[in-house]
Parts: C-alpha cells; structure tokens; sequence
C-alpha cells in the first residue's frame, strides 16, 4: 500500500485549478522529487499535501502507522497529522532571538503538554536531532545568525525531531553551496534509507534529483509533465521541453547531469579568427570554454545526435548585446550589432512572402524606420522588387553561397547581413525566405533552406500562410510547423493571407491557444495585388504597371491588419550579432568588413573602369558581386545592350544574367553595340559572362515561333564566343553548383585559380552547342557534375551565375586583369 | 550525545535560568520600588510611617487616607495592570503580524477605540448624563475591532512593515478625523471630558474601575499564558506552526480577540497611550535574550507595569503641580526606542 496516494488531485488557489489530474502514489521509505521551471506549481502541490491549501478537486490519502489503512488527508486532526508529517519550507524564517536548539525543539511540538514544556526524553531527541544534521555545535547560537546551510541543516533537525513518517521539503537546497548540498541530501537519504522515512520534496537541481531519487515528477503548468524512474524519464530532450530552454544559450547534459552553457563557448570560440572551421567537432559541437574535452568526453558524440542541424555559426552570434566590443586575450576584438530582423517565410511557394514583404517594407518605411531588405537563396527577382520599393538594392543571403564553416569570415551569411545594415544605415532587417521554410538542398534537405539562414542568423521568423479555404485546419499546420524545428524553435509568428476580416479573430483566437506563435495579422484577399510568375517567381517588377500604387494600396491595407507593435518586437527580439573585427588598425564602423584586396596594396591605385550591363534584358546581379568589385578597386560604369548605341570607356566588360530573349530582337538589331563589344574582345578586354550574358556573347539566339508550329527564328548576337544558344522545353541544368577549373586546362587561366572554387547557381531553359569545359560544376554531394565555362583570351564566359564573395581571388584577379589591360 | 557536548548544554542551559531569574527579580524589585515610590509621591507629602500606618492599619487622618486609598493605589495599580496589558497586547500583535512595530497605537487600534468611545461618551452622557464604564469598556473594543479588521484587511496586501505602518497611520487619522469632528459639535463639558481622556491618563482612576480593568485584563492576561505554546509556534511562521498541529483559523482569532481586548480595555479607561505596546515586549526579550512566549509574556507583563509606573510618576511629578498626559511621557520614553529597533532591522 502506498504511504500517500494523490488522487485525481487538482491543486490550485482559492478554487482555481492550476494542475490537473495529479496521480501519484508514493511508497513508504521512497524519495520522490518534484523538478519543474519556476511558477510550474511544485510549491502548490506541496502545499496541498502538507494541508497549507485545500485542495481543488481530488483526494489526498495518507497512512499513518506502517500497515495501518489510509485515511483522507482532511480527516486527520491537526496534531495527529503533525506527529505524520513534517515539512520544510522556502523562505527565511524570522526568527528573533531564537537559538538553533529552539528551533530545533520546535519540532517537539505535538509530543509537549499545554504550556510546551519540554521533558527530559524531549530534550534528549532534539539533542540526537542536531547530531543526525552535525550541528551539535550549533545549537546555543542564535538561529539568525548561522549560515545559509547551517539554517537549512537545523530546520532539517527540527522537522527530524517532529519523528515524521513522511517529510515533505519545498526547495531544500536552493540557498546552499555545493558541499552543504551533498551534505544535506546525504542526510535526507539516510533517513529514507535508515530510518524508512519517506521523502517528498521539489529541487531546482536536476543533477542532483536524478542521483537521489527513486522517482521524479516534472511538473509543468496544468499537468504533470512525466513521471518515472530519473533514469527512464530525464533525457535532454525532456528537460528542455520542461523548462522551456533555449538551445541557443545552452542545454542540459543528461548523461553527465550537467548544464551546458553556450556563451561561455562562443566566447572561447571567438578568440579565434576563424572559429569555426577549427575542427570539425568544434564547428559542429560547440564545447565548455574550460576544456569540456577532457572532462565530458562523452560530450561530443552525444550532442551531435541531438542537434541534426549544425549550429556552427552560433559562435557568430553573442547573446550579450550590452557589450558593443570585448576585448580579447589575444587582442582581436569582436564587434556585436544590435540588427532587430525578421525573416518572413512560408510552408511552401505561393503563399504570398514577396507580396507581404513587399507591404511590410513600405509599412516599416512609413513608421519612420530604414530598412535593409534580403532574400534568402539565389533568386534575383525578388530582390528587384524589395529595391522597388526600399530605394535601396536588396541583398542575397544564401547559406550555400555564405557557408557558416567558410575560411572567409567576410562571407558568412550574419557577416553579409551585418555589412548591409551598416553600410545603408538600416535599422532593422528583413529578410524574404524562399520557397517552404524547412525546403533546402544537400543529404538533409534543408541545407540553404530559410530555415537554415534563419538558424545561423539567428532570426525570428514570421510565417505568411495562405489560409484560404481554411479555418481551424490552421492549427495543426502551423502547430507542426512550429515544433518541426526541434533545437529552437524560430517560428514566432504568422501572418495570415487570403483570408476575410471576419474570420481573423476566431483564427487568431484559435491559432495563440493551440500553438507558441503570435498571430501578427492578416491581408485580406486582393485579386488586383497580384504579380504573376514566369520561368522561376515573379514578373520582373518593371513588367507590373503601377507597382508603386499597389505597393502604396498593399501598404495602406497592412496598416490596418497587421500588428505593427507586435511585428517590431519579434525582431527586436533578435540577439545581437557578433562579429570579428579587424586587427586594430580599423575601428569604425566597418571594421569587421572583409580584408582589404591584396590587389589594392599595390603601388598602383588606378581604379580599372567595368563596363556592367544593366537594362530589362540583363538584370541578373547580386548585389554583393558589385559591391565586391569595387571594394577590389573597380569603378562600375552602367549601359544598357538594348538601348545604348555606344560602349562605355572601360577597362573590362560584364555581362549578367536575364532575359535577352525576351529582348533578342533588340539586341541583334543593335549592331552597334555588337560591334564594339567584338572589337573590345578582340583587343584583349577582360569579359565575364554569365547566362544571359553568355548567350549574348555567342554567335545566335534560336527562339520558338512566337505562334504555334511557326519555324523557330534565330537572332544573330555578338559572335565574340563560338555557338548557339536554343531554348528547350525543360530546365536544362539548374540548383547549386561549385565550380572548379579542371586539371589539365591550364593554358587559358580565366579568373578561377588552380585549387580555387566558387560558387553559384545554374537555371536556365537554353543549351549551347558550346557550353564550354574549363571548369567542371558540381552540385552539392559531389556526385553530379558537368562541364560549363568557355575561356577565351580574357573572356570567361558560362551558364552558371556566380556568387563571388565565396571566392575573394575570382574578383580580384578579375578587376586586376582589368587594371592591367588598362595601362596597355 | 557525548558528555562533553552534555555538560556544555547543561552550562547553557544554567545560564539561561540564571538571566531569566535576574531580568524576573529585577524587573519585581523594580514593580515594588515603583509601588512604593509613586504612594510616596504626590503633592502632599506624607511621611513613609503615616504611610504604612494608612496601608496596613487604615489609621490616619482621613484626608490622607483617602489621598492614600481613593487617589494614589488605584492610581497605582490601574497603571500597573493597564501597563501590562498594553505590553501583552503589543506582543500578541507583533506575534499575529511577525512584525516587531506593530502594536496597538500604531496600528491605529488604540484611535478606533478612541473614536467609539467619544461617540459613547457624546452621546450617551448627553442623553443620560453618565456613562458606565461597562460601556465605554464595550465601545472600545468596538472601535479596537473595526480597526483591527481593517488592518487584517490591508495586512493581506501589504506585507512589509512600512505599509503596515503608514496603514495604522492613515487608520489612526482618519478615526481622529471623525473624533475631531463630533468634539466640533459636542457640548463643553463633554469636550473637557473626552480631551483630557483622550490624551491618555490614569489622573481618573477610582476602585470600580481599577477593579472592572483587573478582572478584564486578569482573565485575558491567563488565556494569553496559556496560548504560550502556540504563540511560540506562531512566531516561527504560519506554515510550519500549521505543520506542528497549530489550529491556525482558530489561533488567530483567538490571539486578535485577546490583544483586542487588553488594549480596548487600556483605552477604556485610561486612552490610549502610545508605544507602551512596542517598547515593552522589545526591551523585555532584549533583557532576557529569548523570545520564548512563555517567559515573555509573564516578563512583559512586569516589564508593561513598571514601565506605565514611571511614565505616571513622571507624568504626576515633572511640571507638578501641572500634570502631564500619560503618552507625552510614554512617547517620550518608547519612541526612540522604536527608531533604535528600526535602525537596527535595517543593518
């Protein structure tokens, strides 16, 4: 039989439940330990058991005598139930003038006559009560004036001295050092062990409750979380779902019953330059600054089954945002940016994230604030249309193009959002996500995902959900989409599109009781806001009349829906971002930007003039290429292959992406422009290529009729390379590649170095006859490669679209072929 | 348990019987010394022998008998066993509060005592002319109740000692308020009556009522000795005395009822007298190093009786003719002690 069985029990203040359904028995001589977050109601169930509070619902049975049947709680009277029951509480006692042998005798309570006099036979068990707590040498001083242990140690004596059956603590060892914490529950187990007392208590170290226990509850607002053997039921897992941990600032090692603490890592990581490409094993498991190799060296193994993502860039971010600049051991500093940023993703494409972060912008631009907008993945469309209505060029942030472990510490995905806010004065970040949240590449599948960004950013994430045709079903969706991410869970918030006025608030409603997120707000269905879509997202923002007005009409709508306040403090909720900054020399601002260029130390500071060709036909260019040109001391210069009769006075020519087919006739019409870019080429002018560029650098553009069974109509380009370009009916190669020069091609150098890869993204309908063998392009695993790249005096020419700050040297031997062809 | 360890507690335990033994004949030899020096006091001198000849032999001129027995001892002994109950009821609240300040005149229970006697004593005396002092006794514990209730009220949302403080203040005001405002409309007579009363003086003390305060406060003084153990319980906090096998709702409202009474029955008959109820149990567990209830409260009571003594000794003696009120004195004497306790909590 069970010494105390809870029942149904309900507990909770003056009538009102807090926890439910409590169903414990507790057998006699066992210790049983309640763990559980601050508030979660450990203190409210104690109470009900040692009769402090009634209880909601339920019943309480205790037995007195061993083998004496179980009575009701409420049907002992007060003293038989003190002569069972002995506690011991949080909270300091006042105690004026008390001795600890007072205090102690105090226990003696239900055994002395009316006046409280204490018997010999008394005094003796209050003198063998101190003994059992080591604290004979206490017991004449007075009780407010010994230590914190000594104080838990002689109340301790004193619920010892009231000869309980069941002892029943709340917090013992919170106020006690280590040493008195062993001591204490030395003691407690001795009794339980001895003497058969049994032992009912809560404790804030679950270290230490898994080594004493026979039995843990954890106990978490309305319920009992779990409940069982220490061994059975404390896993990592459990304890951070019990106190609601955040991976990002540690976690509990079950196995070693420690608490990992993650700032003291990131710290030890960031006195090196490049933290995380150190070792494998830092990179992927960040470790305890004072040397958790050799103490936990079951450590590694096991938190890298529980962390299936890599949290590598971690070391990037700093949860102290207080401190702008700490000081180092070896000098370097490392910078930390307060960004408050978003990331507005979606289950999957169409949900509507460039319309509603589109809106966003303006709407955060109306509040007075500057925004730095981004995409999340390759895509240049979306950016145009955050530029349409920021003013300002919208970035990539892409993970496989800024890889956390990357030796360039310029070109992680926080070091490229980090210098965008800084250099356009932002004040808040917003990035787009791409395609579903968790959609990415590589053997996981989300590698280069938004959720991927979001987790090495370190992001709040807002999902746009299109909840048209559907009310309740909501939830669950969401909810999954919530607890999918299991190491922290970075969706916060979620607007809903496509859905009417009326139904937002039982949504909202709905939406906040059943899952974590906060529903920020809504955008009514609105057929006139609606871009279109060609090969890949949207129209180019050009082809959509009056965006502005619609942007301004998107805006106006938002205003009302959205939660404005809400929105700001999601991303204020952001930690800082922590960077490393230069060596010294450079102290402002832009300190952490990437190295200076080599090419710029030269003796020669003549800036080589790039001609860049920019209209509606070629409108394919990261922004971070550009601005990586002229950070390698390249003057940009802007014409247009369409329109402009002339080439500009350049020292080198690049030609990017988009859509020259859709503008062929233009352009083969443009002799002009076609005849200059031949002589340049041939004069030795420095070229780069990519997509559409390529294709307009080759001989002919072979297009569809542009009606049904018409013969196909080939446009002449400018013949600088061999080959024809054919639209195909499919997608001919596309996703991420890395591009790296074949072995044996050296005779033609091209910008890529020996050893040296880069990377980038192929998505094109058209095939070559000559898609060039330079380089061989790799997709993420290795396992699928082809040729691509032509390289032709200095012309390097191909499909892919490449990302150049993954490799600095590509653009830097590019801008310096263009100084050197400049002094010629 | 070793002997070392026993012989060491048998030598604690000796010292401690010795100090209480010295604080109880120190604090007797005081009560007696009082006795003797307030009969012996007055502003007609009697020699000690006509003295004792009037006390023990009721012989004398009978105008110094009556000096003696209708004028100096009830005098003498209302202000003894009012000043022990003052200092009872002073501990029972510091024990019902856990807070070493609260007291009755501070928490504003010896005004609302105040207040229904002045309307007993406006209304009645004009109406009657008389007033017993069963009636006065009744409207003070009246008023003591209302604003004790109170103070249950607003202890329950403020814990700390200063609220509690500023609470009794307000109560203490707003009871004077209403006191101020029926003297306004009252008759002279009445007026001279409820001032001098209400500054606090034994200066009206006759048999009957030195008798009617004896039995009252004789009654509640045993009950609160007998409430030792649970007081002791009490004061190491409502949960663990709960835990002991304290019936708590029972407890408290014994322990309100009974300070209720002492300090209606202190404001009955001689107003209210301040600080008595803090000073008293402060220096009394100070002298015998405890705060064990049982031998508080007999020590408290002693200490409650010398100290009133004094007081009125003062009172009668300092400006005499011109007799001061009870409370100058007591004010004087127990206020800065209160400024001591508090600066000492605060290190």
């Amino acid at each position: 039989m069970n010494h105390l069985q809870l029942d149904h029990l309900v507990v909770g203040y003056n009538g009102k439940a807090l926890i439910h359904g409590i169903e414990i028995g507790v057998r006699r001589g066992e210790i049983v330990t309640l763990v559980g977050p601050n508030g979660s109601g450990k203190s409210t169930i104690l109470k009900t058991i040692t009769r402090q509070l009634v209880p909601v619902g339920g019943e309480i049975f205790l037995s007195g005598e061993e083998g004496s049947s179980a009575k009701k709680l409420d049907q002992f009277t007060p003293a038989d139930l003190a002569r069972n029951m002995a506690v011991m509480l949080t909270g300091r006692l006042q105690t004026e003038l008390m001795t600890c042998r007072d205090v102690t005798a105090m226990g003696r309570y239900p055994y002395t006559g009316r006046l409280g006099i204490l018997s010999d036979a008394d005094e003796q068990k209050v003198e063998a009560a101190l003994a059992a707590v080591h604290a004979q040498h206490l017991s004449d001083r007075p009780f407010d004036a010994v230590s914190d242990g000594e104080r838990q140690r002689i109340l301790l004596a004193r619920a010892i001295c009231q000869e309980p059956k069941i002892i029943v603590l709340d917090e013992p060892t919170s106020y006690l050092d280590i040493r008195h914490k062993l001591e204490f529950l030395s003691i407690l187990h001795r009794m339980s062990r001895e003497q058969g007392i049994t032992v009912v208590m809560s404790l804030h170290e679950i270290d230490l409750a898994m080594k004493i226990s026979d039995r843990i509850i954890c106990v978490r607002g309305e319920e009992i979380f779990a409940c069982g053997k220490p061994s059975e039921i404390l896993d990592d897992d459990t304890v951070r779902k019990l106190y609601d941990l955040d991976p990002e600032l540690g976690r509990f090692d079950a196995r070693n019953g420690s608490l990992e603490l993650y700032f003291a890592e990131k710290e030890s990581g960031a006195e090196t330059d490049h933290p995380v490409n150190e070792s494998g094993a830092k990179a992927e498991h960040p470790m305890n600054e004072s040397g958790a190799e050799t103490d936990h060296p079951m450590n590694e193994s096991g938190a890298k089954a529980d962390y299936p993502l890599k949290e590598g860039s971690s070391a990037e971010i700093d949860i102290a945002a207080e401190k702008n600049v700490s000081p180092k051991a070896d000098g370097k500093q490392t910078k930390s940016i307060v960004i408050p940023r978003l990331m507005i993703a979606a289950p999957g494409s169409g949900s509507g994230k460039t319309l509603i972060t589109c809106g966003l912008l303006r709407l955060l631009q109306r509040q007075n604030l500057h925004p730095a907008a981004f995409k999340c993945g390759p895509d240049y469309i979306d950016p145009m249309f955050h530029r349409q209505v920021l003013g300002i060029p919208s970035r990539n942030l892409d993970t496989f193009f800024s890889p956390a472990d990357s030796e360039n510490t310029a070109n992680t995905a926080p070091a490229v959002m980090a210098r965008a806010v800084v250099k356009n004065k932002a004040d808040i970040a917003v990035i787009e996500g791409v395609m579903g949240y968790f959609d990415g590449t590589g053997a996981s599948g989300m590698e280069a995902s938004s959720c991927d960004l979001a987790r090495q950013t370190h992001t709040p994430v807002i999902l746009v959900l299109n909840a048209k045709g559907m009310s309740r079903s909501a939830v669950p969706l969401l909810r999954g989409f919530a607890d999918y991410e299991k190491v922290t869970r970075r969706i916060r918030g979620v607007i809903l599109n496509r859905i009417s006025a009326g139904m937002f608030p039982m949504m909202k409603k709905w939406i906040e009781e059943d899952t974590s997120l906060k529903v920020i707000g809504y955008l009514p269905q609105d057929d006139s806001l609606c871009w279109g879509s060609r090969h890949l997202g949207l129209l180019q923002p050009q082809e959509v009349t009056d965006l502005q007005e619609q942007i301004d009409r998107l805006a106006d709508t938002l205003e009302k829906t959205i939660d404005r306040e809400e929105l700001l403090a999601l991303a204020s909720a952001a930690p800082a971002v922590l960077l490393p900054s230069g060596a010294g020399e450079n102290k402002d601002d832009m300190a952490f930007m990437p190295p200076e260029s080599s090419e710029k130390k030269t003796d020669d500071f003549s800036a080589p003039r790039i001609a860049v060709a920019r209209d509606e036909a070629f409108s394919f260019y990261y922004e971070d290429n550009l601005e990586l040109l002229q950070e390698c001391g390249a003057e940009l210069v802007f014409f247009s292959p369409v329109h402009d009769r002339e080439l500009p006075a350049a020292d080198g020519l690049l030609l990017g992406g988009g859509y020259p087919e859709l503008h062929a006739q233009a352009l083969a019409q443009n002799g002009d422009m076609k005849k200059q870019i031949r002589e340049c080429a041939a004069k030795g002018m420095p070229v780069l290529a990519e997509c559409g560029g390529f294709m307009y650098l080759q001989e002919n553009l072979v297009l569809e009729g542009s009606k049904k069974d018409s013969a196909p109509q080939s446009y002449q380009m400018c013949g600088v390379l061999p080959g024809t370009c054919r639209m195909t009916d499919r997608l001919v190669r596309f996703g991420y590649i890395e591009l790296e020069k074949k072995e044996g091609e050296s005779e033609e150098t091209g910008y890529l170095m020996d050893g040296h890869r880069i990377r980038g993204h192929e998505f094109h309908y058209f095939d070559s006859t000559d898609n060039g063998h330079i380089c061989t392009a790799y997709k993420p695993g290795r396992r699928r490669f082809w040729d691509c790249m032509v390289v032709q005096d200095n012309i390097m020419a191909g499909f892919p679209h490449l990302y150049y700050r993954s490799d600095p040297d590509f653009a830097a031997s590019f801008v310096n072929k263009c100084r050197q062809f400049s002094r010629k | 348990m070793d002997s070392l360890h026993r012989s060491e507690y048998a030598h604690a335990k000796a010292l401690r019987r010795t100090r209480y033994t010295v604080v109880f004949a120190g604090l007797a030899a005081a009560f007696l010394a009082m006795i003797v020096l307030n009969i012996n006091t007055g502003s007609v001198s009697i020699p000690v022998d006509r003295i004792l000849r009037i006390l023990f032999l009721r012989q004398g001129e009978a105008n110094e008998v009556s000096i003696i027995w209708k004028i100096r001892m009830p005098r003498i002994l209302q202000a003894a066993i009012l000043g022990g109950a003052l200092a009872l009821s002073g501990f029972l609240l510091q024990t019902f509060f856990g807070n070493p300040i609260a007291g009755p005149f501070v928490l504003g229970i010896s005004s609302g005592a105040k207040m229904c006697v002045a309307v007993v004593m406006i209304l009645l005396i004009g109406r009657f002319g008389a007033a017993s002092s069963w009636a006065l006794i009744l409207a003070a514990f009246a008023g003591a109740m209302m604003s004790t209730a109170f103070i249950l009220v607003v202890s329950r949302a403020v814990r700390h000692m200063a609220g509690l403080l500023v609470a009794g203040i307000m109560i203490g005001y707003i009871c004077s308020a209403v006191t101020e405002f029926l003297v306004t409309f009252a008759e002279d007579s009445d007026i001279v009556n409820l001032h001098g009363w209400s500054q606090g003086s034994f200066s009206g003390a006759d048999w009957s009522g030195t008798g009617t305060a004896a039995v009252i406060v004789g009654i509640a003084s045993a009950c609160v000795f007998l409430l030792a153990k649970p007081i002791g319980a009490y004061q190491m906090g409502e949960a663990y005395a709960q835990s002991m096998g304290v019936n708590i709702k029972r407890f408290r409202m014994e322990l309100i009822i009974l300070s209720g009474v002492l300090s209606a029955c202190v404001t009955a008959f001689a107003g209210p007298i301040s600080f008595v109820g803090i000073a008293v149990p402060f220096l009394v567990k100070r002298a015998l190093g405890t705060s064990k209830p049982i031998v508080v409260i007999p020590a408290a009571f002693l200490g409650g009786a010398v100290f009133c003594m004094v007081s009125d000794l003062i009172a009668r003696m300092a400006f005499s003719p011109t007799e001061l009120n009870i409370s100058t004195v007591t004010s004087i004497l127990g206020a800065p002690i209160v400024i001591y306790m508090l600066i000492r909590r605060k290190r």
